[in-house]
C-alpha cells in the first residue's frame, strides 16, 4: 500500500511539474558532439539518456565495462571541451539564468527530488565545482519548482498544471484529461479503502459461521428420559435456549426500547444513533451513552473481545453486518435474549429470570422485566444485589422512557422503592453451582457415544444437542442416593471388610472404595430404563461406568444360562437328578487336580435341577456342563454372549469353568442375557440413546442405527426356545427366593440368581421379570481385594435389588406383568428321586414342567424302600 | 471363582512343567548315553573323549532323536505310572456317568488302596455314600461311616435316613442307631445286646437289618447265634444265612435241606414264597443246572410283588442264566419292559441287550466285579466283551 502510494505520488509529480523543466548542460572531452559517451576503457561509444545541466562534477559509468569516469561539467566559457548545441539552442544567458532558476529550489526541495529519483539514478555526482549541491542524473528530468510562498501554495502547486508543459505529449494527454485523471484517481483511493474493508467483511463473513457455532456451545444439551423429561442438562456455561416466542411480548418490547429502539430498521449499525451519541459524548465531554445495536452487542458476545480498540469496534462491526446476512432480525433477537449477559454468571433472561426472581420468563412481572433490562448494559455495575442505589436510578431512567414511549401505562415511579424492598436475595452468589445432572455416568456414556458418532460432536465443548433416551427419570435421579446409602448402610453394618486375597499382585491405579454398578433394561425392547456406574460421587477420577464398561467374573450367577442351555439341548431337564458330591478333575498326567467345591462345601447327594439352581450347587453345574460336553457348552454361551465370533475367540474360554461363571462378564451384558428369560427366549439389542437431535433440531442418530453399546451382537436374536425359557422362569423364581430377596421387603415378580466369586471378590444379582431385567454388582475395582466372610451376593447385591425393585413397584414405573410365553412347557408329575414319571410306589411326587422334546424317559423305577432286600 | 482358573492354570502350569522336567531329564539321560557310546569310541580309539565331542557330528543328531522318541513315544505313558488309586477313581468317575450303580464297585476299590490322597479319599467316600442311597445299600453306608467317621453334610444325610428307617421299622432311631453300632462289633457281648435289642423291637425289618449288616461284616456266628435263640424267626433269613453260610461252613446238601424246610412251612407269604424260590434259583445256577434254575426264577416271579411295566427281578435272574447259557437273544427277549436296576448284573445285561459294544466302556468295573465274585454271568460277559 505504502509503495503504491509511493508510485502514485512519483506520477503525479511528473504529471504536474513537467512542463517546468530545464535543461542546461556542459560536456568534456568525452562526451562525444552526438551527446555519446566514449569509454576510454573499453573503446565504446554509448548514448547518455540524458545531459548534465548544471556545472559540476560528474560520475559515469560505461554501461558496457562498468568503467567509471569523472566528468566535469563547466561554464560555458571555461570549457575546454566542444559544446553539442541542443535542438534548441540555449544560449549563454539562458545558461546563466539556469542558476537563477536554480536559486529558486531551495535544498531541501532538492534532497526531495534526490530521495525521489535516487533509485534510477545512471549519473552520479561527485562532486561540486560551484559549491551548488549536486543532484543525480536519471531519466526523468530534474523538476525545478518555483519558490511556494507557504504549505498551501506548496500544496496548491501541486494539484496546478504548469503553464508551459512543453511539447511532450503525455503532458499534453495530462493537461488535457486532468480532470478525468482526477476523478480517476479519486476513485482508486476509494478502491484502496473499500478493498480491505471488503476483504475483511468476507474474511468475518465466514467466521459468523464458526461464531455463531458458539451460541450452541453455551446452549445446554439436554438428557431427556422416556418421557421427555429432563435427566441431565450439559453446559460449560448456562445459556438460555428458549424459542422467541417462549419470551413475552412486553419483555421483548422493554429490551429493544432499552437496548436498541431502531433494531428492526437497521442492518446492524444504527448509524444515527452512533451520531448521536457521538455528538452526546462530546458535548458533555465523557461516556453517557453507547450505540451499540443488539446485533452489535451479539457480534461482541459472539467475539469474546471486550478490548477497547478501534481494531476490535470494526472488527465488532463487520461482524454485525455478516450477522445481519446470516440470520433474520428475529433468530439475532433470540440469540441475544438467550446469551446477553445478566450478572451472577446468569446468561441470557431465562437464566436471568431464574436467578433474580426464580421464575421462568413468561410469569415476570413488568417491574421485574425493567430490571432484567437494566442490567444488559452494565450487569455487575447495576446488579440489585451490588449496587441498589445505581440499579434503582437505572430503572428509574427506564421507567421514564418506557411511559414516555407509552410502552408502559400504569405509573411504576412510586412501586420502584417497594419492588426493590421485596426483591429477595438469592441463595447463592452465581448459577454456576446450579449444573444439573442427576445422571452423570449416563451423560458420560452419551458424550462418549456421540463422539463415537463424530469425533468433532463434544457435548461438554458445543452444547445445544438434545439426546433422547429411555431412561426412567425418576429412578434414575434417585438411583445415585439409593445405591451410596446401601453401601454406606453394608458398611455401618460391617458386612463389607477388605480382604487382601493371598499372592494377588496389587493394583495400585484403581480406588479402594466399595463399587456398586446398576444397570436395568426392558427384555421386550432392549431399552436401558437406568444405570449407575459407580459406588463413589461421580468425578473426574471415578468416572468409569462400572455398568457397562466393567467386566468380572459373575460367579453363580452365570448358572441360568447353563441350566437353559442344557434344558435347551435336552441334555436335561428340570426334573434331571444329578448327584451332589465332591468331584475332581484330574490332569492328564495324573499330578494336577481341579475340584470345583460347593459353598461351604456342603454336598447333599442326589438332587434334581430345580433344587440345584436354588442352592447354587457348583459340583452340579460343572456336571451339567460335561455332560453337555464343551462344544455344546460353547454353541450355547456363543449364542448368549458372543454372537460375534471374533469377540468370542477373544473372550471365550473352553473348559469346565464356564460353567461357573469364569468368563468376565459385564452388567450390562448380564441384565441383557437375563432379559430373554422374561421375554420369550429372544434377547433385544440394549440401547439408551433413542433419538439425538442437533442445534437445529434435526435428527442425526436413531437407536436402530448403532450398536450403541458396542457388544457386538445384532439387534434381536433367539437363544432358547420359549417354553425352555418359562422352564428357567420356574426355576429362577426358585433360585430369586432362595436368594433372600422377600426378606428385604420386594413383593413382585422375580426370577433371578446371585452370584459370588472365589474369596468373595464379586457380589452379583441378576434378577428379570416382565419389562424388566436388572443387574446389580458389587466389589473392589482391585480384584486382589475379597469383601471379607459377609461378602455374598445375597448378603449385599440382592437387598439392593429388593430396594430398587420395591422403588420401581411404589413409583409404578415399569407395568407390572405376568410372564408369558408363546410356546408353554407342559406340566407333568415326577418322582423327585428319580426325575422320571411317579409310579403309585414313588412316595415324594411332584409337578414339573417340561418342555416337549425334553419330557422324562419313562417311570420311576426305585423302590424307594428302606428296607433292605436279602437277595 | 477366580481361583477356578487360577487353578486351571496351575494344572496346565504342572504339565507344562513336568514335560519340561521330562524333557531335562531325557536330555540328561540320552547325554549320559552319548557319553556312554564315547567312552566306548575312546575304548576302541584310544583317543581322548573331548576331541570325540569335537569330532564326531553325528552324536547331537542321536541325542535329539533320543530325545524325540521319549517325548513322543514314552511321556504318553506317563499318566500309566500315575497312582493307581487316582486313575481308579477317575475311571470310577468316568463309568459313573454312563452307570452309576458299576461305579460303585471302582469306588469301593479306590478305598482299598493305600496310595489314596486325601482329596481322593474324600471324593470317594462322599460319591460312594451318595451312591449306596441312591441304590438302597443302606447298610453299606453304616460300614462306611463306621469306617470313614462322617464329615457335617454326611452326617446330616445319614441322621435323615435314619429317621426315614426308623419310620419305616417303625423303632426308636436311638435305638436303631445302638443296633446299627452294635451290628458293626464282632465280639461276643454284642450278640446279647443285639438279641436284647430284638426282643425289644420284635420287628422281622429289624432283624432283615442285623443280617444284612452282618452278612457285609461276614459275622456269621452271630447270626447263627440269633437263628438258635430266636425260634420263630423268618425261614427266609435262615434260608438266606444258610446259602452264605454254605459257602463257608456246610455242603450243598444243606442248602437244599433247608430249602426243603423252608418250603415245608405252611404259612409262608407269598413274598416269602416267591424268596425261597428265587435263592433255590441261585442256588441251581451256581451248581450249573440252569434249565431248572431259570424255571424256579420264574416260578419266584409268579410269587413276587408286580409292579405294571416292570422286568420282575425274578425275570431278570431267568435272564441273566438264559444268557449264561448262550442263548443270548432269549435272555434280552425278556427284557422288553423296563427293568428296575438293583445290582450291577442288572445293569450289565441290560446294557448288553441295548448295545453290546457299549459295555466295552464299562469294561473295568465288569473285571473287577468278576474279580471280586466267583460269578459264571460275569466271566461270560467279559469273554463277550473280549470277542
Amino acid at each position: 500500500m505504502v509503495n503504491s502510494l509511493k508510485v502514485l505520488y512519483i506520477l503525479t509529480g511528473f504529471l504536474f511539474h513537467a512542463d517546468n523543466l530545464c535543461v542546461k548542460t556542459l560536456f568534456n572531452e568525452r562526451i562525444l558532439p552526438d551527446g555519446s559517451f566514449f569509454c576510454e576503457s573499453c573503446h565504446s561509444k554509448s548514448k547518455l539518456s540524458t545531459l548534465p545541466n548544471r556545472p559540476g562534477t560528474y560520475k559515469i559509468t560505461c554501461y558496457k565495462c562498468k568503467h567509471e569516469t569523472l566528468v566535469k561539467v563547466e561554464e560555458e566559457n571555461s570549457s575546454n571541451g566542444f559544446f553539442i548545441e541542443p535542438e534548441e539552442k540555449v544560449e549563454e544567458p539562458k545558461v546563466a539564468a539556469t542558476p537563477k532558476d536554480e536559486k529558486e529550489l531551495t535544498e531541501e526541495e532538492y534532497k526531495k527530488y534526490e530521495s525521489i529519483f535516487l533509485q534510477d539514478t545512471q549519473i552520479i555526482s561527485v562532486g561540486d565545482a560551484v559549491s551548488k549541491p549536486l543532484i543525480e542524473i536519471n531519466k526523468f528530468t530534474i523538476p525545478k519548482l518555483k519558490r511556494q510562498e507557504n504549505w498551501f501554495d506548496k500544496v496548491l502547486s501541486k494539484f496546478t498544471l504548469p503553464e508551459a508543459a512543453g511539447s511532450n505529449p503525455y503532458f499534453q494527454f495530462a493537461k488535457r484529461y486532468r480532470y478525468y485523471l482526477a476523478t480517476a484517481f479519486f476513485l482508486l483511493i476509494c478502491l484502496c479503502i473499500f478493498i480491505p474493508i471488503k476483504n475483511s467483511y468476507e474474511e468475518v463473513k465466514g467466521e459468523v459461521d464458526g461464531l455463531l457455532l458458539e451460541l450452541n456451545r453455551h446452549k445446554p444439551s439436554k438428557i431427556l428420559d422416556r418421557n421427555g423429561v429432563l435427566v441431565s442438562e450439559i453446559f460449560q456455561k448456562k445459556t438460555g435456549s428458549l424459542k422467541l416466542s417462549d419470551y413475552p411480548p412486553k419483555l421483548i418490547k422493554i429490551i429493544l426500547s432499552v437496548e436498541d429502539q431502531n433494531f428492526y430498521k437497521h442492518s446492524g449499525i444504527d448509524y444515527f444513533a452512533l451520531m448521536r451519541a457521538t455528538y452526546k459524548n462530546i458535548i458533555n465531554m465523557r461516556y453517557i451513552q453507547g450505540a451499540s445495536t443488539i446485533t452489535q452487542q451479539l457480534a461482541r458476545i459472539l467475539i469474546k473481545d471486550r478490548r477497547k480498540s478501534i481494531s476490535r469496534k470494526f472488527r465488532e462491526a463487520l461482524v454485525a453486518i455478516a450477522l445481519e446476512s446470516k440470520l433474520s432480525k428475529d433468530q439475532i433477537l433470540e440469540a441475544y435474549l438467550n446469551q446477553v449477559y445478566l450478572g451472577h454468571g446468569a446468561f441470557g433472561i431465562e437464566n436471568g429470570a431464574k436467578y433474580y426472581f426464580n421464575k421462568t420468563p413468561d410469569k415476570l412481572k413488568t417491574m421485574e422485566m425493567i430490571l432484567l433490562s437494566s442490567l444488559a448494559s452494565a450487569p455487575n455495575r447495576y446488579s440489585p444485589f451490588k449496587n441498589r442505589e445505581l440499579s434503582e436510578n437505572r430503572v428509574r431512567v427506564i421507567v421514564n422512557t418506557l411511559e414516555g414511549r407509552d410502552i408502559i401505562s400504569e405509573r411504576f415511579q412510586n412501586k420502584i422503592n417497594r419492588f426493590y424492598e421485596t426483591l429477595q436475595t438469592p441463595s447463592s452468589l452465581t448459577v454456576f453451582g446450579s449444573r444439573y445432572d442427576k445422571a452423570p455416568f449416563v451423560t458420560e456414556h452419551i458424550r462418549e457415544f456421540l463422539k463415537s458418532l463424530d469425533p468433532n460432536i463434544n457435548i461438554y465443548d458445543i452444547g445445544g444437542y438434545t439426546v433422547e433416551t429411555t431412561l426412567v427419570q425418576e429412578i434414575q435421579e434417585i438411583l445415585s442416593d439409593e445405591v451410596a446409602a446401601h453401601l454406606n448402610n453394608l458398611k455401618e453394618k460391617g458386612k463389607i471388610k477388605r480382604v487382601k486375597i493371598k499372592n494377588s499382585p496389587d493394583n495400585t491405579d484403581v480406588s479402594d472404595e466399595l463399587q456398586a454398578a446398576v444397570i436395568a433394561l426392558d427384555p421386550s425392547t432392549g431399552a436401558v430404563l437406568f444405570m449407575h456406574g459407580g459406588g463413589e460421587q461421580f468425578n473426574s477420577k471415578n468416572q468409569f461406568n462400572r455398568a457397562v464398561q466393567m467386566r468380572r467374573q459373575t460367579g453363580s450367577s452365570i448358572k441360568p444360562v447353563l441350566y437353559a442351555s442344557a434344558i435347551d439341548s435336552g441334555t436335561f431337564n428340570a426334573a434331571s437328578v444329578l448327584l451332589d458330591a465332591p468331584i475332581m478333575f484330574s490332569s492328564p498326567d495324573g499330578k494336577g487336580t481341579w475340584t470345583p467345591d460347593n459353598f461351604g462345601s456342603a454336598y447333599e447327594g442326589e438332587m434334581n435341577l430345580r433344587d440345584a439352581l436354588a442352592k447354587s450347587k457348583n459340583t452340579i453345574a460343572v456336571q451339567i456342563g460335561e455332560r453337555m460336553g464343551l462344544a455344546n457348552l460353547e454353541k450355547y454361551y456363543s449364542a448368549f454372549f458372543f454372537p460375534d465370533v471374533a469377540e468370542k475367540n477373544k473372550r471365550y474360554r473352553n473348559d469346565l469353568s464356564v460353567t461357573l461363571g469364569s468368563l468376565e462378564i459385564s452388567p450390562l451384558e448380564m441384565a441383557t442375557v437375563f432379559g430373554n428369560f422374561s421375554n420369550d427366549g429372544v434377547i433385544k439389542r440394549p440401547y439408551l440413546i433413542s433419538r439425538v437431535l442437533n442445534q437445529e433440531g434435526k435428527e442425526i442418530y436413531k437407536h436402530l442405527d448403532k450398536d450403541e453399546f458396542q457388544l457386538k451382537i445384532p439387534e434381536e436374536r433367539r437363544v432358547i426356545a420359549s417354553d425352555t425359557a418359562e422352564i428357567m422362569v420356574s426355576l429362577m423364581k426358585g433360585s430369586a427366593n432362595a436368594s433372600g430377596i422377600r426378606k428385604y421387603g420386594y413383593s413382585g415378580e422375580i426370577a433371578g440368581k446371585t452370584g459370588t466369586t472365589n474369596d468373595n471378590i464379586d457380589a452379583w444379582f441378576v434378577g428379570t421379570k416382565p419389562r424388566l431385567s436388572m443387574a446389580i454388582w458389587i466389589g473392589f475395582d482391585d480384584a486382589s481385594y475379597g469383601m471379607g466372610k459377609s461378602g455374598m451376593g445375597a448378603e449385599l447385591a440382592a437387598p439392593l435389588w429388593a430396594r430398587i425393585g420395591k422403588k420401581i413397584k411404589d413409583l409404578q414405573v415399569v407395568p407390572e406383568e405376568k410372564f408369558n410365553f408363546s410356546k408353554k412347557a407342559t406340566r407333568l408329575v415326577v418322582c423327585r428321586e428319580s426325575g422320571l414319571f411317579a409310579s403309585d410306589v414313588c412316595p415324594d411326587r411332584v409337578s414339573e414342567l417340561f418342555t416337549k422334546e425334553g419330557r422324562p424317559s419313562g417311570t420311576c423305577r426305585l423302590s424307594h424302600d428302606y428296607v433292605p432286600r436279602l437277595r | 471363582m477366580g481361583l477356578i482358573s487360577s487353578k486351571l492354570l496351575i494344572i496346565n502350569t504342572i504339565t507344562v512343567t513336568s514335560n519340561l522336567w521330562q524333557f531335562a531329564i531325557s536330555a540328561k539321560l540320552f547325554s549320559f548315553v552319548r557319553g556312554l557310546f564315547c567312552l566306548e569310541k575312546i575304548d576302541k580309539s584310544k583317543k581322548f573323549i573331548f576331541s570325540i565331542f569335537k569330532t564326531n557330528r553325528f552324536l547331537p543328531l542321536v541325542e535329539m532323536t533320543g530325545v524325540i522318541i521319549f517325548i513322543f513315544l514314552i511321556n504318553p505313558l506317563i499318566p500309566l505310572t500315575a497312582k493307581e488309586s487316582t486313575n481308579i477313581y477317575n475311571e470310577a468317575y468316568r463309568v459313573e456317568k454312563i452307570s452309576p450303580v458299576l461305579s460303585i464297585n471302582l469306588y469301593e476299590k479306590v478305598l482299598e488302596k493305600e496310595d489314596i490322597s486325601k482329596k481322593i479319599l474324600k471324593n470317594t467316600i462322599n460319591r460312594l455314600f451318595f451312591l449306596y442311597i441312591k441304590f438302597n445299600r443302606y447298610e453299606e453306608i453304616f460300614i462306611l461311616n463306621s469306617k470313614f467317621p462322617p464329615d457335617k453334610t454326611r452326617q446330616k444325610k445319614t441322621d435323615q435316613l435314619v429317621r426315614n428307617i426308623s419310620l419305616r421299622l417303625k423303632i426308636d432311631e436311638s435305638a436303631f442307631l445302638e443296633m446299627v453300632s452294635i451290628c458293626l462289633r464282632k465280639d461276643e457281648n454284642s450278640r446279647k445286646e443285639l438279641l436284647s435289642v430284638y426282643n425289644y423291637y420284635p420287628s422281622s425289618y429289624l432283624l432283615q437289618y442285623i443280617f444284612t449288616i452282618k452278612f457285609h461284616t461276614g459275622d456269621l456266628e452271630t447270626l447263627a447265634f440269633l437263628i438258635s435263640e430266636i425260634p420263630d424267626i423268618n425261614p427266609v433269613l435262615k434260608l438266606a444265612y444258610t446259602m452264605r453260610a454254605s459257602k463257608v461252613y456246610t455242603t450243598a446238601t444243606s442248602i437244599e435241606k433247608a430249602i426243603k424246610d423252608a418250603a415245608s412251612i405252611s404259612s409262608l407269604t407269598d413274598e416269602q414264597k416267591s424268596d425261597i424260590l428265587y435263592f433255590y434259583g441261585t442256588y441251581l445256577r451256581s451248581n450249573k443246572k440252569y434249565r431248572q434254575s431259570i424255571r424256579y426264577f420264574h416260578m419266584s416271579a409268579t410269587y413276587a410283588k408286580k409292579e405294571e411295566g416292570l422286568v420282575a427281578g425274578e425275570i431278570l435272574e431267568a435272564a441273566k442264566t438264559l444268557f449264561i447259557t448262550g442263548a443270548d437273544k432269549e435272555a434280552c427277549s425278556l427284557l422288553k419292559s423296563k427293568v428296575q436296576i438293583q445290582k450291577e448284573s442288572d445293569e450289565i445285561l441290560n446294557l448288553f441287550c441295548k448295545n453290546k459294544s457299549g459295555l466295552r466302556s464299562v469294561k473295568r468295573s465288569i473285571q473287577n466285579l468278576a474279580e471280586k465274585n466267583d460269578d459264571e454271568f460275569y466271566k461270560k460277559i467279559l469273554k463277550v466283551i473280549n470277542e
